[in-house]
């Protein structure tokens, strides 16, 4: 097990490489001179030489790549461009209010599909089922956006009840938990309905009612635990992408989160922000699978004999 | 009277509703069981043995499945009265079922030790957990697995030794009465032996009354006291085994008979039933049988063979019996 979790670390440096390039090389293709956009419009040649020279984009494109990676293998993200600040002093400041908002978003997702599409599944095609699939439906079709400025309309704007932005107290997550929370748990919900409906009717389920096991143990003790594969998978891809930061509802709530510093970083064409989030991201995503990976031999022994 | 059996089923009609029409899976069935013996339920496949045997459980998946009629008695029960809990508290202990596919009847994500102690623990509430465990690890040595293996996961026994745990989880409770669903289908021929002997040792030193569901005749002959043949949803003969073996009267016995291969005379060719079974949405109105049956007369088509008492033990519901000097061809004729 140690040793499959080592293999897994160790397979995030290609991962990182990989990464890093490509993005930088996509970068430098796209248009829009960086230095333009800091120094303004009315900058003289002289000047914008001076700070391509400064940034050190005078030179070819490979030189600039293995700077950069030169300095990432020291731990150092570099400076940003635009901002002339540590990335990684940014990055690291921009993360609580990301990590408090996807906990939340989360919590709402996880606590509210789990037995909704547990109770769909056992009561299928009662009316209880037919309204939260329609209901879910609605969730997943519905912009995160959409649903972001519709609270604010009501709660903040009519009702004065909540924030309509920013990062204080509790209440200002209320929102952004819930437009950020209501996709991921109707796609949560219709997974688990249908990955629960399918284990209902494996034989084991009829074995264990034929031994007089009663209906609530039937249903969490063998079969939501053979159900939960695939939600585990989704819950992680959803973690791992609120994690990276969620841009509209960042936006929408002016959160000061990790979204909205890429958002930033690329209106700017701030390659070593834009750079620094991604990894950023990428890291965090693949821990995520990890743990997700990890979690799956403990639900499903089968796999956990595979992890050798 | 009704003492007089653990398992008295009368008239029993069970039918799928389904969006396509209704299946007529089981038409009027009569089964009675005394304490200790073993009935062979034979029948092609799909010819409604299974849900037959769910009903005793009352496990038949409704929807779509709807037991329209009949009583089933169950060691004194009311089965079709009785309340969920009530069905609870029979299942496993008083009934158990032994399902067809061991690769899948069997929790993947529990060990067999849980799975067998928690029928254990079920039906009886006082006992102690290690107490469970501690017969779980009993049952698995009665089925000839060593009782360490308990901690293991179904995935890690082959296929036979999977079944072997299964019929462990059936008898763990000792119930009056085990239904075995093609225990040995999903098995290769060498396994099939073992776990039919098993089986038998166990049915007698359980004392267990047991239905045993198969469409192999050689199963039957080896295990059973009596046999029903099935077809179509009903009984069509039923006796013990020298009534339906050596006095065979359904022509359909008779066919299934004919279409074992020959073990005397190997170059023979196999004799099959000519055509398919009736499609259960549109039963024929007369003998459902009479499509295939080579005796079948123009009254056939027409009327419905009742089950017919003809000695003390065998039964048949075939027409041509009303021709006193009817008879059939024999087998391998």
């Amino acid at each position: 097990m140690y040793k499959y979790i080592f293999k897994r670390l160790f397979m995030l440096i290609p991962v990182i490489i990989g990464v890093t390039f490509l993005v930088y090389f996509i970068l430098d293709f796209a248009p829009g001179d960086p230095v333009a956009i800091i120094l303004g419009i009315e900058a003289t040649e002289e000047a914008i030489q001076e700070v391509r020279k400064e940034l050190g984009l005078d030179k070819p494109f490979i030189i600039q790549y293995l700077n950069y990676m030169a300095k990432l293998c020291r731990g150092d993200l570099g400076k940003s461009w635009a901002k002339s600040r540590d990335v990684m002093g940014e990055i690291i400041t921009a993360f609580p209010p990301t990590i408090t908002l996807t906990f939340w978003g989360m919590l709402v997702a996880i606590s509210l599909a789990l037995p909704i599409g547990i109770i769909s599944a056992v009561y299928q095609y009662s009316i209880f089922d037919n309204v939260l699939m329609v209901c879910a439906l609605l969730g997943i079709s519905m912009p995160s956006f959409w649903l972001g400025l519709l609270l604010i309309l009501t709660f903040a704007l009519n009702l004065g009840w909540l924030p309509s932005g920013g990062v204080g107290s509790w209440k200002s997550f209320v929102m952004p938990a819930i437009s950020l929370g209501t996709s991921s748990m109707a796609t949560i919900t219709r997974l688990t309905r249908s990955s629960m409906l399918e284990v209902i009717r494996a034989d084991y389920i009829r074995t264990a009612k034929a031994k007089g096991v009663n209906q609530r143990t039937v249903i969490l003790k063998h079969a939501l635990r053979n159900a939960l594969i695939p939600v585990v998978t989704m819950i992680g891809m959803q973690i791992g992408g609120m994690l990276g930061g969620s841009v509209l509802t960042e936006t929408v709530f002016s959160i000061p989160g990790c979204g909205r510093l890429l958002v930033d970083g690329i209106k700017q064409k701030d390659t070593p922000m834009i750079l620094g989030c991604l990894i950023v991201t990428t890291i965090i995503f693949s821990v995520v699978n990890l743990i997700v990976d990890i979690l799956y031999a403990f639900i499903d022994p089968r796999i956990k004999a595979e992890y050798k | 009277m009704e003492n007089k059996y653990l398992l008295d089923m009368k008239d029993v009609v069970i039918h799928y509703e389904t969006d396509e029409g209704i299946v007529e899976a089981v038409n009027g069935i009569d089964i009675q069981l005394a304490e200790g013996k073993t009935l062979g339920l034979v029948g092609e496949t799909g010819c409604g043995k299974t849900t037959t045997a769910l009903s005793i459980l009352r496990l038949v998946p409704d929807p779509p499945g709807k037991v329209k009629s009949g009583k089933i008695i169950l060691d004194g029960v009311d089965i079709m009265a009785a309340s969920e809990k009530e069905m609870r508290e029979i299942r496993g202990n008083v009934v158990s079922m032994i399902f067809q596919d061991p690769m899948t009847s069997l929790n993947p994500v529990l060990t067999v030790g849980d799975q067998i102690a928690e029928v254990v623990a079920i039906h009886n509430k006082d006992m102690k957990k290690e107490d469970t465990i501690k017969r779980a690890m009993e049952m698995l040595e009665v089925v000839g697995i060593p009782g360490e293996r308990h901690t293991e996961y179904p995935h890690q026994f082959s296929g036979g030794m999977k079944q072997r745990v299964v019929i462990a989880i059936a008898l763990a409770c000792s119930p009056k009465l085990l239904i075995a669903d093609e225990p040995t289908t999903a098995l290769d021929v060498t396994i099939q032996a073992q776990v039919l002997e098993l089986m038998n040792n166990l049915k007698s030193q359980f004392k267990t009354a047991t239905i045993m569901i198969t469409h192999d005749l050689g199963i039957v002959a080896e295990t059973c006291d009596e046999v029903a043949i099935m077809y179509a949803g009903s009984i069509v003969e039923k006796g013990n085994l020298e009534d339906v073996f050596n006095n065979t009267m359904h022509p359909y016995t008779e066919g299934l008979f004919n279409s074992l291969p020959d073990v005397e005379n190997r170059a023979a060719k196999l004799k099959p039933i000519p055509g398919l079974m009736p499609d259960p949405t549109k039963l024929p109105k007369g003998c459902a049988f009479a499509p295939r049956c080579q005796y079948a007369t123009e009254q056939c088509k027409t009327e419905k063979p009742a089950l017919v008492k003809y000695s003390d033990t065998h039964y048949a519901a075939c027409l041509a019996y009303q021709d006193k000097n009817f008879k059939l061809k024999g087998w391998g004729k």
